[in-house]
């Protein structure tokens, strides 16, 4: 596309004038607002339509997040569900025992689950090669056997009780729709801008070669740690939207099942791409949810479960996709308004595009 | 903001430091004293030597396996020396970690060439100003003026580069389908993004055609001059070494065998015996 070059790279170079800026701003502002109110509009009063499209915002959170760290710096950690339910569990723990508003737990869970981030990253990260997924896969394990081994925590002069294997119930419900859809757009523009700044392309520097991200000025270290601790921090916000929504926490959340399920996503969706990890969220949400319903439809046998069922078709699509499209569906593409336009007009295939004829005028 | 620093041009802060022992002596800008690294039982380099002063251009050349890019990558901290010292700016830089050297002023390029092939031509260029950069990451994620200001001078200074080295019409193209040449090009850019004043260049005309390399000198010169630089080149082609070097160093089996200017290092028996003769024969 280099016809295209001129008027792309010539685009940032002029000062944007603040009446666009404000203009893009509030177009950018009536989508947000727009999808959710069809969304809204859509689900209606139908409950279980609400629980799977809070559950899909939550999961866009975690597949974002780690995205972050997997698709765009390149290291792979195992033990996302970990961060979720540490996060998860800090902010059950401070509105059912001690009152805390929500908002202020969901980020003090994020807090703790940043925390964790540091501690499992600063020592794996540190060194080159897959030690972070080592590291990550034992820390998921280690929290979910944790917390199913205490039951009770002293803080301060009470003891609280948060469950042990049996879980922490009793959580008071405060995650709304709303709520979720507010955390993702959040979430995805946290990650949106900072993989599109000097930091970002550090990132990506280090996920295309580390040695040469370091002999161009890049501390490779600093960037890996900050974003593993970024997407830690962002998953334990989408663990504590998870506690409140479900009213229940089960050690499990923090187990391989989840990670695999989280990473299957971004995988499938695509490393590095932001719009495949939201789509693939959605979508594997839905089938998530969906696939009793089918398996019941077909009338199978009882000793083909849903869980075994799920495991086997992720296995395959997994399969299927490193075969077929080994970046995953949009490996470090973004699906933009240009790039549908531009599918439009191949469907339609007509007219000349925009992009030449500016190109050939500048 | 510290982008808006051009090179400098000559090291009037630097000379301040050295006193100069003659009129014409400039400033030392590089000093590898006795530098030695052993791999396990394999001796790399032993004993090297060099000096560099503000603004010169020197070769370093040697057979296959003498031991070239072992002295770029002791330089840049990427391996550390088993005896020995490198002094940059009259500082002791050994054991600081890679990033840290780059940002004192020591840019490389790499002999097999390590873009980030996935990223556009521009972004390579953009990328390698990260450490010249300001804006936190807050500022990044919220977007601030300042953010955007410092965005938008990167992005221009970039495109400078890459006009200098005459990929503008590369910009938007992902660095890995970029011809062979082009590559190298692209390596010579990204070095200088990060503001450098010691250039180390490591075969940059490898795999180019009598042409291309001709040209590719022009550029070096070009660049060398026009950035007031200190660059240190690696490089087989002979025609290219011997006509943009001062002075020349040659390394055989980690040992220098000779230094001296390219006129001097043609007449070298002992240079002859371990490169060119080889290269004749």
């Amino acid at each position: 596309m280099s016809e295209l070059a001129p008027a792309t790279t010539a685009g940032p170079l002029r000062a944007t004038p603040w009446p666009v800026v404000l203009g893009r701003w509030l177009l950018q502002l009536a989508v947000i607002v727009g999808i959710y109110e069809l969304l809204v509009a859509w689900m209606g009063g139908n409950r279980y339509l609400q629980v799977v499209l809070t559950q899909a915002g939550i999961y866009v959170i975690l597949a974002v997040s780690l995205n972050l760290i997997l698709g765009y710096t390149g290291q792979l950690s195992i033990g996302h569900a970990g961060f979720m339910a540490v996060g998860g569990y800090a902010a059950a723990i401070l509105t059912k025992f001690f009152g805390v508003p929500f908002a202020l737990a969901l980020l003090a869970g994020a807090a703790a689950a940043g925390v964790a981030g540091l501690l499992v990253g600063v020592p794996s990260l540190r060194l080159r090669g897959d030690y972070l997924a080592i590291a990550t896969l034992g820390f998921g394990e280690i929290i979910s056997v944790l917390l199913s081994l205490i039951d009770e925590v002293p803080v301060g002069s009470r003891v609280i009780d948060i469950g042990g294997a049996q879980g922490l119930i009793g959580i008071p419900r405060h995650t709304t729709f709303a709520w979720t859809y507010v955390a993702a757009v959040l979430a995805i523009k946290v990650v949106w801008h900072f993989v599109h700044s000097t930091h970002g392309r550090a990132c990506i520097a280090i996920r295309e070669d580390e040695v040469a991200a370091e002999a161009m000025g890049i501390p490779a270290t600093r960037y890996k740690v900050l974003s593993f601790t970024l997407s830690a921090m962002l998953a334990g916000v989408a663990g504590g939207l998870y506690a409140h929504q479900y009213l229940y926490l089960n050690p499990a959340v923090a187990g391989f099942m989840n990670s695999v399920f989280i990473l299957v996503i971004v995988v499938i969706g695509g490393m590095g791409s932001t719009t495949g990890a939201v789509a693939a969220a959605i979508f594997f949400t839905y089938t998530n949810d969906a696939l009793p319903n089918w398996m019941q439809a077909l009338h199978l046998p009882a000793s083909i479960n849903p869980p075994a069922v799920r495991m086997v078709l992720f296995s395959l699509l997994l399969i299927l996709v490193m075969l077929l499209r080994p970046r995953g569906l949009l490996g470090g593409v973004e699906l933009t308004w240009a790039q549908l336009a531009r599918a439009g007009r191949l469907l339609t295939g007509g007219g000349r595009r925009p992009g030449v004829a500016k190109g050939g005028a500048a | 903001m510290d982008l808006q620093r051009e090179p400098a041009p000559t090291g009037s802060r630097l000379a301040a430091g050295s006193g100069p022992l003659e009129a014409e002596a400039l400033p030392v800008v590089l000093e590898c004293r006795e530098v030695t690294i052993r791999f396990g039982g394999l001796v790399a380099l032993s004993d090297f030597n060099l000096t560099l002063r503000q603004g010169e251009l020197v070769g370093l050349i040697g057979p296959n396996g003498a031991g070239k890019t072992t002295v770029f990558n002791l330089i840049t901290g990427i391996y550390r020396p088993t005896s020995g010292e490198i002094r940059l700016f009259h500082r002791p830089i050994t054991g600081l970690r890679p990033h840290r050297i780059t940002q004192l002023g020591v840019a490389r390029t790499f002999q097999n060439i390590r873009l980030f092939g996935n990223m556009t031509v521009l972004d390579n260029v953009r990328t390698a100003f990260h450490a010249r950069t300001r804006t936190g990451v807050l500022p990044a994620i919220l977007r601030t003026r300042g953010f955007h200001a410092e965005e938008q001078a990167v992005t221009r200074r970039a495109l400078e580069l890459l006009e200098t080295l005459r990929l503008s019409h590369r910009a938007e193209e992902l660095a890995r389908n970029l011809p062979y040449g082009e590559q190298r090009r692209l390596e010579i850019a990204r070095a200088l993004a990060t503001g450098p004043r010691i250039l180390l260049l490591d075969e940059p005309a490898a795999g180019m055609n009598p042409s291309e390399s001709r040209e590719l000198r022009d550029l070096i010169e070009e660049v060398h001059r026009r950035f007031g630089l200190t660059t240190l080149l690696i490089e087989h082609h002979m025609d290219v070494v011997m006509s943009v070097c001062e002075r020349v160093v040659v390394l055989d089996y980690g040992r220098t065998i000779a230094a001296g200017t390219p006129d001097e290092i043609r007449r070298n028996p002992a240079v002859i015996a371990a490169y060119l003769g080889e290269e004749a024969g």
